[in-house]
């Protein structure tokens, strides 16, 4: 365990001490050669290079993207694609779970068939609370991700809100402009003089080079030239609000699939602190004149709410922790980015921490994949920390409240 | 909403003279509660006057309690608890299907065991029931209401300056008083008590009893009680039950002084129970 | 007892009467239990999902040409991807599965009834209080941390004691999963041990008997059902474990009496085929509902002994 922890602290600040020395050895050699020689030339670039590769590795391993090495990889994506899954997860748990605890637990019928219909429903959800989250992760991906086929591949989806498509080309001056185009099947007919959009939002008007057109000379035209048969890729861009059927490797598909399994977990914890509240309160609401709803809402849930809220942070500190079912959703992606909306792809920490771990070791390297995933690893269990202090401290405040 | 008293409602079988002016609150003929199976009440026949505090006695297990929260269908609640027979106010038949527990709650009040008060502040559980029910509410008017109800329970002396604390810091028979002031501040004609002080010190207990004998001048007071000298200091009517049936039934004077039953002299005696 | 004159004056609120409608308050209570009860069903509606499903696309993998009930009930050999043949034997998945299960128990079970026995006969309650948060610590700390720790931790440190096993292999699987059930194991058989009454315990200590002949011989055989169905509910878990054997038990069916080589459990199989690659629908992505629809049965079928055998214990005492 130790071990992991020296590893992981190794992944915060990677050792740099080859790129330091090829660095001095680059500045004496400089020193011995005269400044205009290829040689130097060759140098200064090979300086530069590695100034900017000490750059990467400098920023944080909280927010750097993953990257084929180990020493410029990061956690960045990773930690915000598990920060919006846990979210969005607890989103939908939340209202579910706490709807059916107090259903189960505060309107139990007199009548004999129904008593049984809910003392099935308890059997199923403590059955429920048993099934390996793989199945649940079979069940995301065919459910939310494919909706089993019915509505088109997630690449060709059925119904698509808020994405807008451009066909990217690269021009004769090597500028990457955008024209917008109407669905990912339309491809724009290039006219001259027709606007395009250049990476940072801005118009330029292209110069479309036909068959008898010559070649353009100077830089500033060569810019926003094309050749009227030129190809360009789809590129998708989605609002924030964007969404699509079925969901494919989202957020979403990720978020829901989460909440099945943490669902059951949820729906338990929360029973026993509903359980947890003093009957007599209950019956002094009720004496008063308070249906049902109303006792729970006045006199049950605002005397459960700390115990309802520690179990709801522990179900929230496992669905970080799982990794099984959202591999089945999502599987590996290398993204440089945090998602961006609810239909973005995405990566998590476990997962990422999963595809660092079976990253082929070199040992003679002193900095391999394996640190890196052991920094990860540290950055998981410090918020599953923060996240169990939270629910002792809030239990506390239960058992004091209760007594 | 609220109900005229026929004047004229036959008090039943009461035979002491000074009852004869306080119409019954609440009758009840050929009255049988059933836990499942099990058989509470049987037959019970009996009327509760107005404005006066009707004791229920009895060994525990004897279905008193039963009774009582019948009376306002507390028992609602309880898997396979039923019912039959007449069980009526006035103007509501308590156990038809079509009267709301809602209504019936607010014209009965009930006051529990144990006292359960909420764990919010002093105020706000007076305000509790007032804020539930009633539909024009202004703050001066609730402030006036949990006001009156305080001082009705006799407590508004010693919590008016820290009414925005807590009720739990309240002492056992402080919190019990503010359970009443709760069910009173709703309005109701009728307060029902099972076993009020049973949890309470002596002290505090005769706190209780004083009240309970200051408010039948406005409300028609059912208590259950286990003990008999509490029995014989506060109520005016007592009924003994024994095994789900009410063995006699009368006049607190006449129960325990003169008791017609064999069953009632060695319960009030002490030979049992 | 100073009730002043005003107080027998009632208050305003009280005389007018005004009440709240009755049909408002009774309809949103209904609209509310509608609500709830739409939620319970959802719970119901996710069961009733996961059975279909499994069933469904497991009779689409049968109906395909490349396999068969019988070759996949009986078949001796999984190997969905190599060459031409492919042939689907669910042995080696479920022999890999044992293996992992079995290896799991066996550290699981021993040290999680003697934490539970300490926590709750021996440990004093100061201890107690400690001990029993770090135990739902361990609980909560991700499998695939516990994946990373056989991978650079235990393998090495079996190999250093001599154990000649694989880089990939059940044995270091199998132990990282039994440290990932013995907190299930611990504070399960803990609360069946605290179940058991007090008067069993008093009646035995008058009897002369030591802590220890109280423990082991009343109260271990008092509390054995609770026991047993911490123990089942543990191994459900065990079998369903995803991420540890994805990552340390390796990815080769193989159905073998040697723990020490590489093994595929069928949640390993499911791990490894579908990772992402959810338009590719061949007979290789159809197996993963087959495995699944067996391993659901297997697991399904401990939890609901598990959970049954929890009930009767609980009302035995209650």
């Amino acid at each position: 365990m130790l071990s992991i922890f020296y590893q992981g602290m190794l992944a915060f600040n990677p050792p740099q001490d080859e790129i330091v020395a090829e660095l001095s050895e680059i500045k004496s050699k400089l020193a011995n050669v005269a400044a205009d020689s290829s040689d130097a030339q060759d140098l200064t670039v090979r300086q530069l290079e590695l100034r900017e590769l000490q750059e990467t590795i400098d920023k944080s391993f909280l927010s750097k993207p993953p990257a084929p090495s180990a020493r410029e990889a990061g956690i960045g994506p990773a930690l915000m694609g598990s920060i919006w899954v846990c979210a969005g997860c607890t989103a939908f748990f939340l209202p579910l779970g706490v709807g059916t605890a107090i259903f189960l637990e505060e309107f139990k019928p007199r009548n004999k068939f129904l008593r049984w219909l809910s003392d099935m429903l308890q059997l199923n959800i403590n059955n429920l609370a048993g099934v390996p989250s793989i199945v649940y992760g079979i069940l995301g991906m065919t459910v939310f991700a494919t909706m089993f086929g019915l509505f088109g591949s997630p690449n060709e989806p059925f119904f698509e809100l808020g994405t807008k498509f451009k066909r990217q080309y690269v021009t004769e001056g090597m500028q990457v402009v955008f024209v917008p185009v109407a669905d990912r099947d339309e491809t724009p007919t290039l006219v001259d003089g027709m606007t395009a959009l250049k990476s940072d939002g801005s118009e330029v008007k292209l110069n479309i080079i036909g068959d008898d057109d010559d070649f353009p000379e100077d830089d500033a035209t060569l810019a926003v030239s094309l050749f009227s048969d030129s190809d360009g890729g789809v590129v998708a861009e989605n609002a924030w609000y964007s969404f699509r059927l079925p969901f494919g490797r989202s957020v979403l598909a990720a978020s829901m699939t989460l909440m099945l399994v943490i669902l059951p977990v949820v729906i338990i914890s929360t029973q026993e602190a509903l359980r947890a509240v003093p009957m007599s309160l209950r019956q002094g609401a009720q004496g008063l004149g308070c249906t049902p709803w109303q006792t729970v809402r006045n006199v049950t849930l605002p005397a459960a709410i700390p115990g309802i809220m520690t179990g709801c942070i522990l179900s929230m500190s496992r669905a970080i922790g799982e990794a099984a079912p959202i591999l089945m959703i999502s599987g590996i992606v290398a993204i440089s980015m945090g998602p961006q909306h609810l239909m973005d792809d995405f990566s998590i920490l476990p997962l990422q921490i999963y595809y660092w771990a079976g990253q082929p070791v070199n040992d003679a390297d002193p900095f391999n994949f394996q640190h890196v995933a052991a920094g990860a690893i540290i950055v998981l269990l410090l918020v599953l920390f923060a996240f169990n202090s939270v629910a002792i401290v809030l239990r506390q405040i239960a058992q004091k409240r209760l007594s | 909403m609220k109900t005229k008293m026929p004047s004229k409602f036959l008090p039943s079988s009461s035979d002491s003279e000074s009852d004869q002016h306080h119409p019954n609150v609440v009758s009840m003929e050929d009255f049988c509660a059933w836990y499942g199976d099990f058989q509470a009440l049987h037959n019970l026949k009996l009327d509760i006057p107005e404005n006066r505090v009707t004791a229920f006695i009895g060994p525990s297990g004897c279905g008193k309690s039963t009774l009582l929260k019948w009376i306002n269908r507390m028992n609602d609640i309880v898997p396979g608890a039923h019912a039959s027979g007449k069980l009526v106010l006035p103007d509501i038949d308590i156990l038809a299907r079509s009267t709301d527990v809602v209504a019936l709650r607010r014209r009965i009040g009930i006051v529990f065991q144990k006292p359960n008060p909420f764990p919010k502040s002093i105020f706000d559980n007076i305000a509790f029931g007032p804020r539930l029910h009633f539909a024009n509410l202004p703050k001066s008017d609730l402030d006036d209401l949990v006001e009156w109800a305080l001082k009705k329970a006799a407590l508004w002396n010693e919590v008016k300056d820290r009414l925005n604390k807590s009720a739990l810091g309240l002492s056992g028979g402080q919190q019990q008083r503010l359970c009443i002031a709760r069910a009173i501040a709703v309005g109701p004609d009728i307060l029902l008590m099972d076993e009020p002080c049973s949890a309470l010190d002596p002290a505090s207990t005769s706190r209780i009893e004083d009240l309970i004998f200051e408010l039948r001048e406005q409300y028609s007071i059912v208590i259950v009680t286990h003990n008999m000298q509490q029995a014989a200091r506060c109520s005016d009517r007592t009924a003994f039950f024994f095994e789900g049936r009410i063995v006699e039934e009368g006049a607190t004077e006449d129960v325990f002084t003169r008791p017609q039953e064999q069953q009632t002299e060695d319960y009030v005696t002490g030979k049992f129970g | 007892m100073a009730v002043a004159d005003t107080a027998n004056q009632k208050p305003a609120v009280l005389q007018r009467r005004q009440f709240r409608s009755l049909a408002t308050t009774r309809f949103r209570e209904w609209f509310i239990l509608a609500a709830l009860a739409c939620c319970t069903a959802f719970t119901l509606l996710i069961t009733v999902t996961i059975v279909c499903l499994l069933v469904g696309q497991t009779i689409q993998f049968f109906s395909m040409p490349e396999t068969s009930i019988s070759d996949f009930l009986f078949g001796l050999t999984w190997s969905p991807t190599l060459g031409n043949e492919k042939l689907f034997g669910i042995w080696p998945l479920i022999c890999g599965t044992m293996w992992v299960t079995v290896i799991a128990m066996c550290v699981a079970l021993p040290l999680g009834l003697v934490t539970a026995i300490y926590l709750s006969e021996y440990a004093p309650k100061r201890l107690r209080n400690v001990l029993k948060p770090i135990l739902e610590l361990l609980a909560g700390i991700p499998t695939v941390v516990y994946g990373f720790f056989a991978l650079v931790v235990i393998t090495p440190a079996l190999q250093a004691i001599g154990i000649q096993v694989d880089f990939y292999n059940a044995v270091s699987a199998g132990i990282a999963v039994g440290i990932l059930c013995l907190p299930t194991v611990a504070s399960l058989s803990e609360d069946a041990l605290q179940a058991v009454p007090r008067r069993l315990r008093e009646a035995a200590y008058g009897l002369g008997g030591t802590k220890f002949d109280v423990s082991l011989k009343v109260v271990v055989p008092a509390a054995l059902s609770g026991i047993i169905s911490a123990f089942l509910l543990a191994a459900a878990r065990a079998i369903g474990e995803t991420m540890i054997v994805a990552m340390a038990a390796g990815a080769l069916a193989n159905l073998t009496i040697d723990p020490r080589q590489q093994i595929q459990t069928m949640t390993g199989h499911m791990a490894s085929t579908a990772t992402g690659d959810i338009s590719n629908f061949d007979v290789r992505y159809y197996s993963i509902y087959a495995v699944a629809l067996v391993l659901f049965f297997i697991t399904l079928t401990l939890t609901v002994i598990g959970n049954v055998v929890r009930r009767r214990f609980q009302e035995a005492y209650d």
